[in-house]
């Protein structure tokens, strides 16, 4: 289960611009060589452990992958190149 | 039993009756000598024997009797696990129609796809890859909607220029479904 906690550490890791104009949900935005590539919604309140199993999906990796993110299996460099051979992100 | 009760009437620790080593008899003869301590009945082996075969047989029929009720009850178990996992994973169609109270209207339904994951709700929509949660599958669709006026403004305040290829399909996807009151 990826938690709201996960969801923070990649923020964090991904260097991503919280966008608070949502009611419920935050949203990270994630930036590439300043480009806006993805971004994710993070739930707000206090309980670190509610589900956020939705954000592999927006951040497109696997669940296995997108926890291996937020664990620091995977760096962002990585993450980057994976997104480059998918297309989301395009050489310059 | 009825070795082990002769044994229990006549018992004689006498030392001095009992025979030296190297004199050891036959077990005929031996049992008529031990005969004095114990009174083992002579046929004790065969006794033993047949009590341990009774004891089996019981212990098999009552593996029997029981094993398969066993066997239904474990795979009752696994059963309701099955179910239970389903049940959570069953997903659910919700057309939105409405943007209300936001600033913003449909043009054409949204078809989100609300499913109950650990718990917690989340409502997806697939065609413009956004997603919400909540604790109820309500709450969940409302804060879809949120997410689909917010994500729609953000890509909005964004120059294509600065948009990557991901953001630029989910801003023409938004864009046909939603649009400024």
């Amino acid at each position: 289960m990826i938690t709201k906690q996960h969801a923070e550490d990649i923020a964090r890791k991904l260097r991503a611009i919280i966008d608070k104009r949502a009611s419920a949900h935050d949203r990270a935005l994630i930036y590439h060589e300043d480009k806006l590539i993805a971004h994710f919604g993070i739930r707000r309140g206090s309980n670190r452990n509610i589900p956020h199993d939705y954000i592999p999906k927006e951040i497109h990796m696997s669940p296995r992958d997108t926890k291996q993110l937020a664990e620091c299996s995977i760096t962002s460099q990585q993450w980057i190149q994976r997104l480059k051979e998918k297309g989301i992100i395009l050489d310059a | 039993m009825q070795a082990l009760k002769t044994r229990q009437k006549h018992y004689d620790y006498r030392l001095e009756a009992w025979p030296e080593i190297g004199q050891c008899e036959p077990s005929g003869q031996l049992f008529g000598k031990v005969g004095e301590f114990f009174s083992v009945s002579p046929d004790w082996e065969a006794q033993v024997s047949g009590l341990l075969a009774s004891l089996t047989h019981d212990v098999a029929q009552a593996w029997h009797r029981t094993a398969p009720m066993q066997t239904i009850l474990n795979e009752t178990l696994l059963l309701k696990q099955r179910v239970t996992a389903l049940e959570e994973a069953a997903s659910v169609i919700v057309p939105i129609t409405s943007l209300v109270p936001f600033d913003y209207e449909l043009v054409k339904p949204v078809m989100a796809v609300v499913k109950q994951e650990h718990g917690s709700y989340v409502a997806t929509f697939f065609d413009a890859n956004l997603s919400a949660s909540g604790d109820t599958d309500v709450e969940a669709i409302i804060n879809l909607k949120d997410t689909l006026v917010s994500s729609l403004e953000i890509l909005l305040e964004h120059s294509e220029t600065r948009l990557g290829p991901a953001m630029l399909r989910q801003k023409a996807t938004l864009l046909e479904f939603v649009r400024h009151k």
